[in-house]
């Protein structure tokens, strides 16, 4: 990813004065991770394309009152988590309002379940995660951002950040690990922590 | 030496590499030594392979041409709202300021309403057994909308203007 902060910092205040060239530099510089984000806590290709509308225009529209005491990118984090996490209580509304209260074994529930069947384990496990446990190890494992970086993200405190990643990891381990037996580690415990010290 | 619970409780960062030196040390004096904790952290690093297999699809081709698009039209209409000079009308439609529009009409309304000795409750002189529809109707015909026009006044005037003109 190119990271070049002063420019875009920069890019971003002649946003603020009207420049749309600039506004243009900063969607091409920053939609791949962007999308990156968006679509690794979405899973879904629709909601991620909003989100990351959403998250450019926001930025557009915030441009005139930006001012370079934060970084671009911990700025753009913060707006981009803050659209995923509206994105996912917004989906969980309109689940507890469509979905009946008595399970009825229609068509649509069991395509819906053959869909997760087929559906990588990894991506229903992230998915069953509550929204800011999978938003923070998004941003942990694909973003490699560390604690502080994601605690400005996630507008909370590092050690917040390290009970979430606890937990998430906590249950991601529980759902994957009753699939498959995938926590056998390959080279064996003691001796890969051995090497892994060396 | 650190307990279980301790070093677990640190397991996390210290993978992430968040431990103080101090503390990471311990950690792994724990982890040298118990083999339950031990295999429980390799639990934990297994998952970074695992969410790997996550497959992510490109960028969607056309997404950054909405924005753009969407962006440009923001732009123009901001302008010509500036350019126009129009600007405070939409100060005139800020929804606290109608609301207070809204209020202040109601409260002359009323003080109005007051002013012209208008009451909402019976009153003495009203017959108490007539039926609400039937006040109704004794006042509609207390206003004189049925009568002839009053001599002098400007409803006889205009009739007057009227006849000549025909
Ligand atoms: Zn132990």
């Amino acid at each position: 990813m190119p990271d070049c902060p002063e420019n875009d910092e920069l890019l971003l205040q002649a946003v603020g004065r009207g420049d749309l060239a600039a506004f243009s530099r900063i969607v091409e510089r920053h939609q791949t991770w962007a999308w990156r984000v968006a679509y690794r806590f979405t899973g879904n290709e629709d909601d991620a394309s909003d989100i990351v509308q959403e998250a450019f225009l926001r930025l557009l529209d915030a441009s005139g009152r930006y001012r370079p005491t934060a970084k671009f990118r911990t700025y753009f984090y913060q707006i981009i988590s803050r659209l995923c996490l509206d994105q996912a209580k917004k989906k969980r509304l309109l689940l507890l309002e469509t979905v009946p209260d008595i399970p009825d074994p229609s068509p649509d529930i069991t395509d819906t379940m053959m869909r997760r069947e087929n559906a990588s384990a990894v991506r229903a496990a992230l998915d069953a995660l509550p929204p800011n446990q999978r938003l923070a190890i998004v941003l942990r494992y694909y973003e490699n951002l560390g604690y502080e970086e994601i605690a400005s993200a996630l507008e909370t405190t590092t050690k917040a950040v390290e009970r979430l990643l606890a937990r998430g990891r906590e249950r991601l381990r529980d759902v994957l690990g009753r699939r498959e037996n995938f926590f056998q580690f390959p080279s064996g415990g003691f001796s890969a922590f051995t090497r892994l010290k060396e | 030496m650190w307990s279980c619970t301790k070093s677990r409780k640190h397991l996390n960062a210290y993978m992430d590499g968040e431990l103080p030196e101090r503390k990471s040390r311990l950690v792994e004096r724990h982890l040298a030594g118990c083999p339950t904790c031990l295999s429980k952290f390799d639990g934990l690093r297994g998952l970074a392979p695992l969410l790997e297999k996550d497959e992510l699809p490109p960028v969607p081709a056309g997404l950054s041409a909405r924005i753009l698009a969407e962006a440009a039209f923001r732009q123009k209409h901001k302008e010509a709202q500036k350019t126009s000079g129009w600007e405070w009308l939409g100060f005139l439609f800020q929804p606290w300021l109608v609301r207070g529009a809204t209020t202040a009409a109601l409260i002359v309304g009323l003080a109005m309403g007051a002013l012209m000795g208008w009451t909402s409750y019976p009153r003495p002189d009203s017959a108490q057994w007539m039926t609400t529809n039937e006040n109704v109707a004794r006042n509609m015909y207390a206003f004189d909308v049925l009568g002839a026009e009053p001599r002098g006044s400007i409803e006889a005037a205009t009739l007057a203007l009227l006849d000549d003109g025909r």
